[in-house]
């Protein structure tokens, strides 16, 4: 597991989701961390198991059935305008403004319970999106992240 | 002892990291439990042999066995009260 700086959009603006979906899932296929049909697969998902959450700041955690991703790694984006994304767990019309996305491209769960904790227990800390948030460069967002999950 | 399954949409992000939290929690309380993980899919077949079902998802569906939204388990917002709503149910 290891956090590809290609794979940070830092401050960087998407018209909606399906548009950050289209455009990162195309940079994860030509560097081979996925499959073709990944964008359809994550935005399939995304809209019938959303995944924003309402932590300070809106965070979501995209991802998708295994069979979709073929190396691990996850891809950071802090949002220059917040999207929407609908609520885990809540109704339909429930959406969350989401200004930071962590999404979780991964061949299995198995033996990533580490990292997974980890992202959660991140994203629950404000401190660390308003760290993310404000980085002035790839390169800390990186360094952010990677000391913050561990990886 | 008590079985527990948790769904999520793959069986993959938010139900492992759900059921660890929840594997901690138990052994606090010194419950023994046996937490098991499925697709949301995959729970009405499974409903019936375990005793409590925790979700990250929203489910509708009247399984016939106690439901409880477990989505705090990854926002960590109102963690306190779906632990409580989970220790309750196993101690009925």
């Amino acid at each position: 597991m290891k956090l590809d700086r290609n794979f940070i959009y830092r401050n960087t603006s998407f018209v909606d989701q399906n548009a950050f979906f289209n455009g990162v899932a195309s940079d994860l296929y030509a560097a081979g961390y996925v499959t073709a049909d990944y964008a359809q697969a994550l935005k399939d998902r995304e809209a019938e198991f959303p995944t924003g959450l309402p932590v300070p700041g809106g965070v979501a955690i995209p991802h998708t059935d295994a069979s979709h991703v073929l190396k691990d790694t996850i891809a950071v984006a802090t949002l220059a305008k917040p999207i929407s994304f609908g609520e885990m767990g809540g109704d339909d019309d429930d959406l969350v403004q989401v200004s930071l996305i962590m999404l979780l491209v991964l061949t299995s769960a198995a033996g990533h319970l580490a990292f997974l904790s980890e992202t959660i227990k991140a994203i629950q800390d404000p401190v660390f999106v308003a760290a993310l948030m404000s980085s002035s460069s790839d390169e800390d967002v990186q360094e952010l992240v990677t000391l913050k999950l561990n990886i | 002892m008590k079985t527990i399954l948790v769904a999520c949409g793959g069986a993959v992000a938010t139900s492992t990291v759900a059921a660890d939290k929840i594997r901690t929690l138990c052994q606090l309380h010194h419950i023994d439990v046996d937490v098991q993980q499925c697709r949301i899919q995959e729970i009405a077949m499974r409903a019936a042999d375990v005793d409590l079902i925790v979700t990250t998802a929203r489910v509708t569906t009247d399984y016939g066995t106690p439901v409880i939204h477990g989505i705090a388990f990854i926002s960590g917002i109102n963690l306190e009260a779906t632990e409580q709503k989970v220790l309750d149910a196993l101690s009925s």
